[in-house]
Formats: C-alpha cells, structure tokens, sequence
C-alpha cells in the first residue's frame, strides 16, 4: 500500500504532495484542480510497466491520427504523450516528470524526454522499486507519437482496474468475468446489486465468443425471465461495474473515477460499506474522486454506523497550483456534514 | 435572494440572535443582501460557541474565498482569543497574539483567501452580542443607563438572573420598553430603535466590509 505520493511535473501538476494515503482514498477539488490526473499517477506507479503510459493517453484521447503501416493497416492507437508533462507544451527534450510513491515498498517513475538525433525525440523511463526495475525507451514518430503497446489479456499478478465514468465495453467486460466467475468475488458482486435491488438471485454473462456483444443478464425473485443488465438503470450498472473490478482486483489497486456515478443519496452510505469492506477484504488500496457533497456526507454516514470502515479512509482536496492537498480526518468530516460546511 | 449555503463567503456566528443583528445593521448600511452581483457571505448560525469552535478549523481548511467567524469573548477575552487560535494553529494558519481591535484579518489557506475574526463586543472587553448592541442604545434614550440599574436592582431583591448574564438582562429590559415591548434584536435594528452609527456599529460594519467587501 502505498502511503504518501509525491509527483513532479506530472500533467496539471509541477509539484503536489499527497499524504497520508489510505486503503480507501477520495479525491475531491474543482474542474480541472487534477483529480483524474492523481489517479493517473498512482497508475503509473502501481502498473510499474512501460505499457502503463499509455493508458491515461487512451482514456482520455490524446491520441495522434495515425497513417497506414506498411502492410496498409491502421494502428490501434498512437498515443501524444506531451500531455503527460507539465505545461501542455510540445515535447522538447530536457522535460521530465516523476512520480514517487513510499509505503511498504518504494516505487518510483521516472520520464525524460530526450534527443537521440537531430531529428528524433526519445523517451526513457525508468520504474523503480525495492524488487524490481525496469527501464525503457520509446521513440517518438516524427508527428511526436508513440505507439501504444497492444492490449493483450492481463498477466497473472495483482491487477490495477481502473473504472472510468463511461460504460464498460465488451472485452472489459469478459476479462472481468473470467475473474471473477465461480470464485468468493462473485457473491461479493450479487451482495453489491442487492444495495439496489434486493430481488436480485444470480448474474451471469452471456453470448460471449457467440456474439459480438455479451452482456450481463440477471436472475430476479419472482420473475421467470432473465433480466438485462441495463435494464435496471445506471446506478446498477455502475455498482456492477464497481463490485467487479473490486472482485477482480486482490492484492492490486482499484482507481474509480466519479464514484457516485449514477447512484442516488440514499444508497452512498452502503456504496462505500461496500468498497471499503470489499478493499479490505481482498486488500486492495483504491483511488477515487467525486464532485458529490451526498458522497462527501456519507462518510460521515460511515464513521457513525461502522467506524473501524472509516477508519481506513483518507479524503483529500486539491486546490490548483496548491503544493499539498487538504486532508480532512472523519471527524472533521462529521463536523462539516453537521455544519453545512464545504469540503470539496 | 440571500446569498445560499454553497456560496464560498461565509460567515460563522454562534446563533441566530447574531445572525440577524448582522444581516440588519448591515442593511442600515445599505449592503445590498439580495444582490446576485456582490461579495455577500452565507451566514452559518453553528448553534452555540462549542459546536462554533469545531467548526472554525474545518471551515478555515474548506474552499472557502472569505472566512468570518463572529463568537462572544465571554467571560475571558484572552481564553477565547486563544481557543481560536489554536484551531487556526491546527490547519496551519497563525494568528496574532491578540486581536486586532478593529477586528483582525489575516490570510487564509488558499491562495488569495482572507479570514477575519470579531470577538464580541468590541475585540477587547470580555462579553457578548448583547454587550456590543447594549452600544447601539441611543445616547440620548431617556432609559438606556437606567436599565442597567434596574436589572441590578431586581437582583438585589432577589431575581434569579445571574451577574454574568447581566448585559442580556439588561437589554431585554430595555427592549421591554420600547413602543412596540420586546422586538427581537435584528427586527429592533429595523425598527431604528437601535442606532446604527455608535463607533461600535462603525468599527464591525468596516471589519465585515474589509473582510467581504474590498476586493
């Protein structure tokens, strides 16, 4: 686990300490303070690989267009990654960024950009921690592009799931699945869509290598016919999509970007009794972010009904071009929810 | 519409009595409640200095632009100036050894965010809101002194009203007395039956404007 975070010259961030981190840790803060970009960081620490560079360029599309390779084909993604850098500016060489995590184990990223020729731009990066070291190079296209490293299925190991705010696409779908299927998770995935809807017996997914799109169907008391999924509104597609990735994520970290997503009030207490009961359980430390004050407040919901839970909480706002985040203790954050008093 | 919960002006006091003293001395100084297009703060009534005092730190380290805290000194200036600046000490921000007798302003956590801090009366007597507005008595009323003797008076024969509560004894009485007998403080100021330019009145009304006014 890691417990503090330190990250430099990191996307919208040229310096930001994050301390103390938790099991459970929420991030709050204006549009564009670097909420998603912290959930970024911690991936690139917690993956440790070069393939993890990439991800945060797909998900939020800074891609290159991209022409044909020799045998005429289109390239999955070629990623920019100057947007990984502080500054939005073009990539020059001499830029870098950092991200440090302490805990257990020390981790450390390290990105430089630098010149191999007078034409060529290259990037070095170097995962560090007390067990393992990797180093690579990624050499730029002339359009400033680096190819991203095809997306196979995950290796064997503690899995770093991140859930974005869009809905979960097929593949995603199927190698959650197989992760999940028969094993203690998958009744830990039926207790989360009972938060919503308690008639709710067994899911399963279907048509996947028949169809093109396999889809998750439910079983509910009472009713002969199976049920889709998304038939039963967002909120319960996204606690699926939260109670699987949980599931499927032991012993590695889970990153979840708006939280809340789709969810009313009065179920956000019992959302989180969910993460951080399932985050202990199959120890796992995750990274989110709301814009939500019933998300804050809940907590406080938490603290009060199941306090060792809250105990495993960190809540942390980012104030643009701030050096640390704030961090609120579960009393203070009784006290605000009492008082009406903003946090986020 | 007066400005809402959300707003990221805030004005912390310990009850509602201090709630409406200000919202109406401030509108006999003709600031604008309603107007969408001002710097007006949300006023927080905490519900007694205790919960007040918790309150302080978590507001201070909030998002907050302008931060007012409004509290009694009560029996000690000195206790409860240090009160707050421990819980100021606490998310990292230093006040003053003592209060600034105009009311103190100092920076707040976030960049460009201002705090200010009023004790009741007057930042440096002990005391509480009933004092500060015992100062908005007209000089001129023909009862305002006189209230005072009669509330000790009444004790002497035996009312069970304690010494420390007596600035409330005292203008309750003398509230008693008005035209219209026992208007509450904020309505009193509408009334006119307080003034609204005693150097107290003066000395606040600049504090709360420096704080939430001036840019």
């Amino acid at each position: 686990m890691i417990t503090d975070m330190t990250i430099s010259n990191f996307r919208c961030f040229s310096e930001l300490y994050v301390e103390p981190l938790a099991r459970v840790n929420l991030f709050v803060g204006m549009n564009n303070a670097g909420k998603t970009s912290i959930l970024d960081a911690a991936e690139l620490l917690a993956v440790g690989k070069v393939e993890a560079l990439a991800r945060s360029a797909i998900r939020r599309g800074e891609l290159i267009l991209a022409s044909r390779d020799e045998r005429g084909e289109l390239p999955e993604h070629v990623v920019d990654p100057s947007y990984l850098f502080h500054g939005r500016e073009e990539l020059r060489a001499g830029k870098s960024f950092s991200i440090e995590g302490r805990g257990l184990e020390h981790q450390w990223v390290h990105c430089k950009a630098e010149r191999a020729s007078s034409e060529t731009l290259i990037m070095t990066l170097r995962f560090e921690s007390h067990s393992s070291e990797e180093a690579g190079r990624l050499t730029l296209s002339p359009a400033g592009g680096v190819l991203a490293p095809p997306r196979g299925r995950p290796k064997p190991g503690p899995r770093v799931n991140f859930l974005g705010t869009e809905a979960l696409d097929s593949d995603r779908l199927s190698q959650l699945w197989d992760a999940v299927v028969l094993t203690p998770g998958e009744e830990g995935v039926t207790a989360a869509l009972r938060l919503i809807e308690p008639r709710i017996e067994r899911f399963a997914l279907v048509g996947e290598g028949r169809s093109a799109s396999p889809r998750i169907v439910l079983k509910l008391e009472g009713l002969e016919r199976r049920i889709p999924l998304g038939n039963l509104g967002g909120g319960l597609r996204h606690l699926f999509a939260l109670a699987l990735n949980l599931s499927s994520a032991a012993g590695g970290v889970l990153l979840v970007d708006e939280i809340d997503t789709g969810l009313h009030y009065t179920v956000m207490a019992d959302m989180w009794r969910l993460i951080i009961e399932s985050a202990r359980r199959f120890d796992i430390q995750v990274f989110t972010t709301t814009h939500s004050l019933d998300c804050v407040r809940a907590l406080a919901e938490v603290r009060e009904k199941y306090p060792s839970l809250a105990a495993e909480v960190a809540l942390h706002r980012i104030d643009k071009d701030a050096p640390r985040t704030v961090v609120y203790t579960m009393d203070e954050i009784a006290v605000a929810a009492r008082g009406s008093i903003e946090v986020r | 519409m007066p400005p809402a919960s959300s707003s990221l002006h805030r004005l912390l006091v310990e009850g509602p009595d201090d709630q409406h003293t200000i919202i109406h001395l401030l509108l006999r100084h003709g600031f604008d409640w309603d107007d969408p297009t001002a710097v007006r703060p949300y006023i927080q009534a905490s519900g007694g200095v205790d919960r007040l005092l918790e309150e302080v730190p978590v507001t201070l380290k909030g998002p907050y632009e302008r931060v007012g805290v409004v509290v009694d000194s009560d029996l000690d200036l000195t206790d409860r100036w240090a009160q707050l600046r421990h819980g100021a000490a606490r998310v990292g921000i230093a006040l003053p050894v003592s209060p600034e007798p105009g009311g103190t302003i100092v920076d707040g956590l976030r960049p460009g965010s201002k705090i200010g801090f009023w004790l009741m009366p007057d930042n440096s007597s002990p005391g509480m809101l009933e004092n500060f507005l015992r100062l908005l008595i007209p000089p001129d009323d023909p009862c305002g002194p006189y209230a005072g003797e009669a509330v000790t008076e009444a004790r002497r024969r035996g009312a069970p009203c304690k010494e420390k509560d007596h600035a409330k004894s005292v203008l309750y009485s003398w509230l008693a007395w008005q035209e219209e007998p026992g208007l509450p403080f904020g309505t009193a100021l509408k009334a006119r039956i307080f003034t609204h330019d005693s150097e107290a009145a003066l000395l606040f009304v600049g504090w709360f404007r420096r704080l939430f006014a001036d840019p």
